[in-house]
């Protein structure tokens, strides 16, 4: 018996008169004890459906169609007062920011409070707060914390515990730990497991990591624009994903084991919403599309017990018999996994030919206080680093936010003045230079940012956005030589030559990415700074992006100094790593050493943490 | 008769020049072209900029000044009246010289007030006077019976002066210092945070006061080089615009400094500065048209606020010339007539009116050219 089940939603969104679904045709059921994980890429449309679970849709969207039913009784038929009983009582929800989920103004036990008069008004306040606050793992005395006095891991334990407070049958969790560490993600994680399995709840985890579900779920639903693509039991789909669509997430995964290898990619982009699709949604990027596919929606359909798919390859061959492609692939062909083996064109690292090297690097920030602004003591963000980048090698540094990794990074392209220590590029010392000295040698060294929508200026065409470093720094070069280079960067990292009359907005993610690197190749620079490139971007366009930064390796010989958090990425790119925390570097060495034989015991927790293991050795 | 310029005409006719060459300037270029054509191509853009131009079009006639030449006297050279004139006075001159005796409703045939008059039997009694010029007064006549349409048309000029040149001195101030501040942080936030938290901290009223007493003392003092009182009254306006620039900048300026606290951060911006870009560069490149919404959306929204000013500082006696028209007296005339019985409410209705027509369409203007040129609203409107 399920706790929850959903049935054919359909959500509409009423745009300018014309009606887009991002949600067609979801089904979902949560037994009583069961976590599911509706796993998907952005735009998918599984945010939306956790809110009309909650039928807290925003404004302009609806549910067009579909029953939602907990322990029987049907939700969206519930008058609005009733349905304030359900939400945050029986049916609860978590939010993926803990920073704005929890009122700044009101401490812990407050908002729990708050919960607890709504749904549970005979409940003692204090007592069951500190109940709920150990179950949470925080300390009872946190009741009367604020918020901003709670670190972000805290804060979501918080949160859990609020929502806890009404004692829900199923618990709603929206991405969870998607902003946070990766250590405190695992604690929480297991956390949300340790509780759902102690009181019996269902849980609906909404993730876009394959990994976090296969370590949380019991079953997993894949979606893909707007419909459920794949629905199994999380055994069975790892170990055998139906769906070319799935299959497809779990090729393009950087690991270290695919190290040398090309990474899988999915071309294309996700149907917009208001596409008019006839056949199957992923026929336009599916990799085995045949002709049926193209004129007929597939439906989702039982292929072994518990595990469905919505694909023609396991269909049977349609009653009108004219599908004829069909028969061509028979679904023996789908269970093989798809992953090519191109060799990687990145050459091995020779020790030769220092690029960078930083010499007990240090960048402390006065911390004043008092009327006078008086120095009271420093933060040192960077407390005395020592790396060395060698020439076409990716030298990886990990750390949790807040390490100083990207303060380094800034530190060394003297965005931030260094307070100490030294930066040698090419052998020449930087913090000497001044004036025309440091923007020549800016030329050697550039930087792509995590965040691909605040590094292009949006008042900026890409034509003018590439020419920009181009005019301060090759001032030499004229129009004509400008126009060229552009043109062959666009060429090499993948954009149309019409891209340079458009803005920014125009683009997707990965290709504005993509922009961003060709923007800081432009210049020639014999150094690229990669701070956290790909950790914005779906799993797809990652591995086209980290593809694409090998094989600028491997044209240019150019180094790479990659900060990320992210371990499996590490594996797959690096040929060295350092480990960041608190400001300085706990180990560092080549990848395989650092990665399977760790020797601090700080690397070894990172590893630990990282999804896709279980969640053994994480104590919660 | 004899052209006369005055200074406020001189720049406003350089400020018209000035969008002249822009225009021309703009014209062969598609990408500064194509925002303007999408705002006209919007029903409320054609609307409002033509409700707009229809202003200037008043306020530039009121513009063109002159002096009439008086009946010759034989054996003297020509004289010229000390009155000056504009093209629109001499448009006008119907509304200008249909003068009534005192006030008359829009559109009465009577005065407003009862007086004792004579009939034709000789006998006295208390009735509304006739108009000499009865039903032609749109919007009725004001205390010394002058039609309250042309005032309000003669007003037009000083509100679009002191609207425009007030920002053309408070706009760079404000973009240059706020922007700087915001940017550069430090030293020269510090100092530029100093200068506005002094200004701020005097009450504004008392600095333009002083600031229009100091001036008009220099013109008495100096009274060859001006001979009209309409030359007096121009001085005292440009001042007042002057002053109120040079006081009005520290609100947008506060509110650019913090936009662009945040810009600067952003990581287009760190990028510039990793190419080595000159900070002047990257605070024209970058920051400028990042920040130019707010400003367009505060300088329309403080044009109005400075048409009012005008009328409070009218009230303490050191706004524009009293015998200026101007919306600030216009309103301010209208506090007495309020208390009246039965109120005069046809002043006060005619100044808002025009005010309220000029604010919005300035407002939707401005609206729609801010949509225009942000590139993510791109084809939206």
């Amino acid at each position: 018996m399920s706790a929850l089940t959903l049935t054919d939603l359909r959500v509409e969104i009423n745009v300018e008169g014309r009606c887009l679904a991002p949600v067609d045709g979801v089904s979902l059921a949560i037994g009583r004890d069961e976590c599911v994980a509706l796993l998907g890429e952005s735009g998918c449309g599984k945010s939306m459906t956790a809110l009309a679970l909650m039928r807290l849709l925003p404004e302009g969207a609806r549910v067009a169609s579909g029953v939602l039913e907990l322990e029987g009784e049907s939700l969206f038929t519930l008058p609005e007062a009733a349905m304030r009983d359900v939400r945050g009582g029986r049916l609860a929800m978590i939010f993926q920011e803990p920073q704005t989920s929890l009122n700044p103004v009101m401490t812990v036990g407050q908002q729990i409070a708050e919960t607890l008069a709504v749904h549970r008004p005979e409940a003692d306040a204090s007592a069951v707060g500190r109940e709920l606050l150990e179950a949470v793992g925080l300390p009872t005395e946190r009741l009367d914390a604020y918020p901003f006095q709670l670190s972000g891991g805290q804060r979501q334990r918080a949160l859990i515990a609020m929502m806890l407070a009404g004692e829900p049958e199923v618990l709603i969790a929206d991405e969870p730990t998607t902003a946070l560490d990766v250590t405190v993600q695992a604690q929480i994680l297991k956390l949300l497991k340790a509780l759902q399995q102690s009181r019996g709840m269902g849980l609906l985890l909404i993730t876009h990591d394959l990994d976090v579900a296969g370590d949380m779920a019991d079953r997993v639903a894949v979606m893909y624009a707007g419909q459920i693509v794949e629905w199994a039991g999380r055994a069975s789909l790892y170990a055998q994903p139906h769906h070319p669509y799935t299959q497809k997430l779990f090729a393009v995964l950087p690991r270290l084991e695919r190290r040398g290898q090309r990474l899988d990619s999915l071309p294309g982009r996700v149907p917009a919403p208001d596409a008019v699709i006839v056949g199957c949604r992923f026929a336009e990027r599916c990799p085995r599309v045949f002709e049926r596919c193209r004129n007929e929606a597939p439906e989702l359909l039982e292929t072994a017990p518990g595990h469905a798919v919505r694909c023609h390859l396991f269909s049977p061959p349609s009653p009108s018999g004219g599908g004829a492609g069909g028969e061509g692939a028979t679904p023996a062909q789908a269970f093989t996994l798809y992953l090519p083996s191109l060799p990687h064109p990145s050459p091995p690292p020779e020790g030769e030919g220092v690029v960078l090297r930083l010499t007990d690097l240090a960048v402390h920030f006065p911390l004043r206080q008092g009327l006078l602004r008086r120095t009271v003591g420093h933060f040192k963000a960077v407390d005395g680093v020592s790396l060395t980048v060698n020439q076409g090698e990716t030298l990886a540094l990990v750390g949790e936010s807040g390490c100083g990794k990207t303060t380094l990074a800034r530190a060394v392209l003297r965005l931030i003045e260094p307070t100490g220590g030294s930066v040698a590029m090419g052998g020449e010392a930087l913090e000497n230079l001044s004036g025309e000295a440091l923007r020549r040698k800016r030329r050697e060294m550039q930087i792509v940012f995590q965040d691909p929508y605040s590094s292009l200026n949006p008042r900026m065409k890409v034509g003018t956005i590439l020419e920009e470093g181009l005019l301060a720094l090759l001032p030499e070069l004229d129009r004509a030589a400008r126009n060229a280079r552009i043109a062959q960067l666009l060429d090499q990292v993948g954009l149309p030559a019409d891209a340079l009359q458009r803005y920014p907005h125009e683009f997707s993610g990965g290709q504005r990415q993509r922009i961003a690197i060709a923007r800081a190749l432009a210049v020639e620079p014999k150094l690229l700074i990669l701070d956290e490139p790909t950790s914005a971007l779906d799993v797809s366009v990652q591995a086209q992006i980290l593809n694409l930064l090998a094989d600028i390796q491997a044209a240019r010989g150019l180094s790479y100094l990659f900060i990320t958090h992210n371990l499996p990425v590490v594996g797959y790119l690096a040929h060295r790593v350092a480990v960041m925390r608190g400001g300085r570097i706990v180990e560092e060495g080549d990848v395989e050493t650092v990665l399977t034989r760790p020797v601090s015991d700080y690397t070894r927790l990172l590893l630990e943490s990282a999804p896709g293991r279980g969640l053994t050795g994480v104590s919660s | 008769m004899i052209p006369v310029l005055l200074w406020s005409d001189a720049l406003l006719f350089l400020l018209l020049a000035g969008v002249f060459i822009l225009v021309w300037a703009m014209r062969h270029r598609d990408w500064l072209r194509d925002p303007w054509r999408q705002v006209m191509k919007s029903r409320v853009g054609q609307g409002s900029a033509l409700i707009l131009a229809a202003f200037f079009a008043i306020g530039l006639l009121d513009s063109l000044h002159y002096r009439e030449r008086l009946p010759d006297v034989p054996g003297k050279p020509a004289q010229y009246s000390g009155e000056v004139l504009s093209a629109l006075d001499w448009l006008a001159t119907p509304l200008r010289e249909r003068v009534e005796k005192t006030y008359s409703a829009p559109l009465a045939t009577h005065l407003y007030a009862k007086e004792t008059l004579k009939g034709t039997d000789g006998v006295e009694r208390r009735d509304y006077p006739p108009l000499k010029y009865p039903g032609t007064h749109l919007l009725g006549t004001d205390k010394v019976g002058q039609d309250v349409l042309y005032l309000s048309l003669k007003s037009i000029r000083t509100g679009l002066l002191i609207g425009a040149l007030t920002t053309l001195v408070m706009l760079p101030l404000a973009l240059g210092l706020g922007i700087a501040a915001g940017y550069f942080g430090g030293r020269v936030d510090d100092v530029i945070q100093y200068v506005y938290t002094t200004l701020n901290s005097i009450p504004g009223v008392l600095l333009i006061a002083a600031a229009v007493l100091v001036v008009q003392v220099q013109v008495e003092a100096h009274a060859a080089l001006f001979d009209t009182a309409a030359a007096r009254a121009d001085v005292r306006l440009l001042a007042l615009c002057a002053i109120m620039g040079l006081t009005g900048w520290t609100g947008l300026a506060r509110l650019l400094r913090g936009e662009v606290l945040k810009l600067r951060e952003l990581e287009f911006v760190q990028a510039a500065r990793a190419f080595g870009v000159r900070p002047l560069r990257i605070l024209a490149r970058h920051l400028l048209p990042n920040v130019m919404h707010l400003v367009l959306i505060t300088v329309v929204l403080d044009f109005s606020g400075l048409v009012l000013a005008e009328a409070v500082l009218s009230y303490v006696g050191v706004g524009v010339d009293p015998a200026m028209n101007s919306f600030g007296n216009m309103i301010n005339g209208a506090r007495l007539e309020l208390a009246r019985e039965p109120v005069v409410w046809w002043q006060l209705a005619a100044a808002f009116v025009f005010m309220f027509v000029l604010v919005l369409a300035a407002n939707l203007f401005a609206d729609k050219v801010r949509d225009a040129l942000d590139p993510r609203a791109g084809g939206k409107t």
